[in-house]
């Protein structure tokens, strides 16, 4: 659905598709310190995730999809 | 720590030395059966063992070690110098992981690294003739690296597990690819990684659209199962087969005719029977009070106690002896530091151990190695000169280092000798001088025994010798003072050029007493346990004057009290608590005001001497560890 910054949090909400990299790269590069919320995100495109992994933000929440949860959050961790 | 891993730690170490003996005798004899056989057992057995543990690297080496001499137990093939060196670095390195293990409770972290070189370094020497299983050497790092992060559980089983690499390639993206959607539905994934391709650049420059991802990942499901999943990405991922442990038939162990006990149960048993000599010791005074009422009756006790006594101190000898280990078993890791050592300083040395059967307290050979390990890294690096200086000096370029245990009556002699450059006493009186450790004048009184014996003197080794491998400064003082808190000796003579020798002197057996740690007046003072009847905080409102002095009442008994402050000429502080140490003198209890409780230790008792030995209720004094001495009352004394 979309990935929005809403003063306090970047926001990754539903399911996250390729486009949705840009958006998210774009934000975390305006302030690196940002924090990324998961917790309303169903699911994310490899790019997405790509993104989580070469800027390492700090993660608030766990998504929704189980296969994220196990074995790629673990991976987001510091 | 967890009961299973002690119990691997201690049967762990009384495996690496059997492996070890077993390949320094294969390094003398390659072909040797009882020694391949022997080596064989304990690697075996120790492969089993770290099975247990998350000690994955240690497993992958010991398997490969195990096929080895396996392989060479068969007949197929045959032990060079090359693979014997492998394998006893295979088990240098395990010794080292089991002490990691035991400090840190995990392996360190080039372990999965340091596997592989090793497993490279056995399969070029010991597979050469017979290459058909070299699985372990062309299974890839990172697949090793990924496999201890499988949860243990589903490490061991039937069946084998499938690593993965995943590299997408970089325009995916565009192709309408999502590749971890594919990684997702590979069946029974138990490990994923996300890495990179290309090292990951600053994020300003990262394309969005570019996949650079790294997937390598490990299922439990069949081969064509994993490669079904990701079929679409053709030659993106790459498969590798991985056995998973299984439990072999075992090899038959000699059945040990020994069994272990918690040493901890030990010591309860000497506690107990030293409570119970306290105990016989009480019944005495009773039979000569009863022989004041009837002296048939006391006659009968008499034959009774006298008989007691003898029972107890027949116990207090068989309890003795179950504390005598092996000396050796303290030493057992010395013989790969020296290698290390050695390696690490460009020293050649044949290291000996003699007598390591000899048996001594427990106590005693537990605060061995540490002093031990001290002399030896002096001995390697100050002793035994480097090859091409030793040839020089007519001297074969391998330095000869000993450790020699022997019993005489009831000491230990422990002697480590070298044929190194000896101790320069010119230069021990120029550092003791300019270290301010004797006057000039006290230097050039000595003899040069005298002076080559100042290297054991405080503040005679600076924090420049601090040893990396104790992990703290420990000067030759430090030695001394472990040696002496034992109730030991140590000593040195050395011949300049020609060599050195260490002499340690302990006791066989380290009689200790159980001490409780008390304060008063600002200083700490041991009081054996045996003397105290209780310890209690009461308020110091229940005092009350008795004659000229105080007493209050405890279970319904007046007993005097005295504060310790006092008794030892220094001033008493008042509280509204009092601290009491409660001892039994004769029939009789008083209590003693202290300022706080310390700790408990078990030490050895050193009688007083000099002028310590002139005052009044002092029992002896106590070296610690750390080098703080403690003076040990006797209440009965110090009271009286």
């Amino acid at each position: 659905m979309s990935v929005r910054w809403d003063g306090e949090l970047i926001r990754l909400e539903g399911r996250c598709r390729i486009e949705e990299a840009e958006t998210l790269l774009a934000l975390l590069l305006e302030d690196g310190g940002r924090r990324v919320d998961l917790s309303g995100c169903g699911a994310m495109h490899s790019a997405v995730v790509q993104i989580l992994i070469a800027a390492r933000p700090s993660l608030v929440g766990t998504p929704d999809d189980p296969f994220l949860c196990a074995h790629v959050l673990p991976l987001l961790k510091p | 720590m967890d009961e299973l891993l002690e119990q691997f730690l201690i049967e762990a170490r009384e495996l690496v030395p059997q492996a070890t003996a077993a390949l320094d005798g294969l390094r003398v004899e390659p072909g040797d059966r009882s020694e391949i056989d022997a080596a064989f057992r304990a690697v075996h057995t120790l492969k089993g063992s770290v099975a247990l543990f998350d000690m994955a690297p240690a497993g992958r080496i010991l398997h490969a070690a195990e096929d080895v001499l396996e392989r060479a137990r068969a007949g197929r093939s045959r032990l060079d110098a090359a693979s014997v060196l492998a394998l006893l670095a295979c088990v240098d390195r395990l010794d080292a992981w089991i002490d990691a293990m035991e400090t840190n409770g995990r392996l360190p972290l080039d372990a999965v690294t340091e596997a592989a070189r090793l497993l490279r370094r056995l399969a070029g020497h010991g597979e050469a003739e017979n290459a058909t299983t070299t699985a372990p050497a062309e299974t890839p790092e990172w697949v090793f690296a990924l496999i201890d992060r499988v949860p243990a559980s589903l490490r061991d089983g039937n069946g084998d597990l499938v690593a993965f690499r995943y590299d997408p390639d970089g325009e995916c993206f565009f192709r309408g690819d999502d590749p971890l959607v594919l990684v997702a539905a590979i069946p029974e994934l138990v490990a994923l990684d996300l890495g990179s391709v290309q090292p990951w650049p600053e994020i300003d420059l990262l394309d969005p659209f570019q996949c650079n991802m790294r997937i390598d990942g490990i299922s439990a499901a069949p081969l064509p199962a994993v490669q079904t999943a990701l079929r679409k990405v053709g030659e993106q991922a790459a498969f590798f087969v991985v056995p998973r442990r299984q439990d072999e038939a075992d090899v038959a162990i000699d059945a040990a005719r020994t069994f272990r006990v918690d040493e901890r149960r030990i010591d309860l048993l000497v506690d107990h029977v030293g409570a119970l000599t306290v105990t016989g010791n009480g019944l005495k005074s009773i039979v000569d009070d009863a022989g004041k009422l009837d002296v048939s009756l006391a006659h009968r006790l008499r034959s009774f106690q006298v008989e007691l006594d003898r029972n107890v101190a027949a116990l207090q000898r068989a309890v003795t002896a179950v504390r005598l280990v092996p000396v050796g078993t303290a030493v057992r890791r010395l013989p790969r530091l020296v290698r290390e050592i050695a390696d690490g300083l460009g020293r050649e040395v044949s290291f000996a151990i003699e007598g390591d059967a000899t048996e001594v307290d427990k106590a005693i050979a537990d605060r061995l190695f540490e002093p031990l390990l001290h002399l030896v890294r002096n001995a390697l690096d100050h002793g035994i000169e480097a090859p091409d200086r030793r040839r020089d000096a007519g001297k074969p370029a391998e330095g000869q280092l000993r450790l020699r245990f022997a019993r005489a009556g009831e000491k230990l002699h422990v002697t480590l000798a070298d044929d190194g450059a000896g101790i320069d006493p010119a230069r021990i009186r120029a550092i003791a001088v300019a270290r301010g450790v004797v006057t000039p004048e006290a230097a050039a009184a000595l003899d040069e025994h005298g002076i080559v014996g100042l290297i054991f003197a405080p503040g005679f080794s600076t924090a420049t010798e601090v040893t990396d491998l104790s992990g703290r400064g420990v000067g030759m003082d430090a030695v001394r003072r472990t040696v002496e808190s034992v109730g030991g000796r140590i000593a040195v003579d050395s011949v300049l050029g020609t060599g050195t020798t260490m002499r340690i002197t302990l006791p066989l057996s380290a009689i200790t007493t159980r001490m409780l740690v008390v304060r008063a007046a600002g200083e700490r003072y041991a009081i054996p346990f045996d003397r105290i009847a209780e310890t209690a905080t009461v308020p110091a409102a229940r005092v009350v004057a008795l004659g000229g002095g105080e007493a209050l009442v405890m279970r319904d008994t007046t007993i005097p009290l005295l504060h310790l402050a006092e008794l030892v000429g220094e001033a008493r502080r008042d509280t509204d608590t009092l601290r009491l140490v409660v001892a039994q003198v004769g029939a009789e209890r008083v209590a003693l005001a202290i300022d706080a409780f310390g700790e408990r230790l078990d030490v050895m008792v050193r009688p007083a001497s000099g002028l310590l030995a002139t005052l009044p209720g002092i029992a002896g004094t106590t070296l610690l560890g750390n080098g703080e001495v403690l003076v040990v009352l006797d209440p009965e004394r110090l009271i009286g």
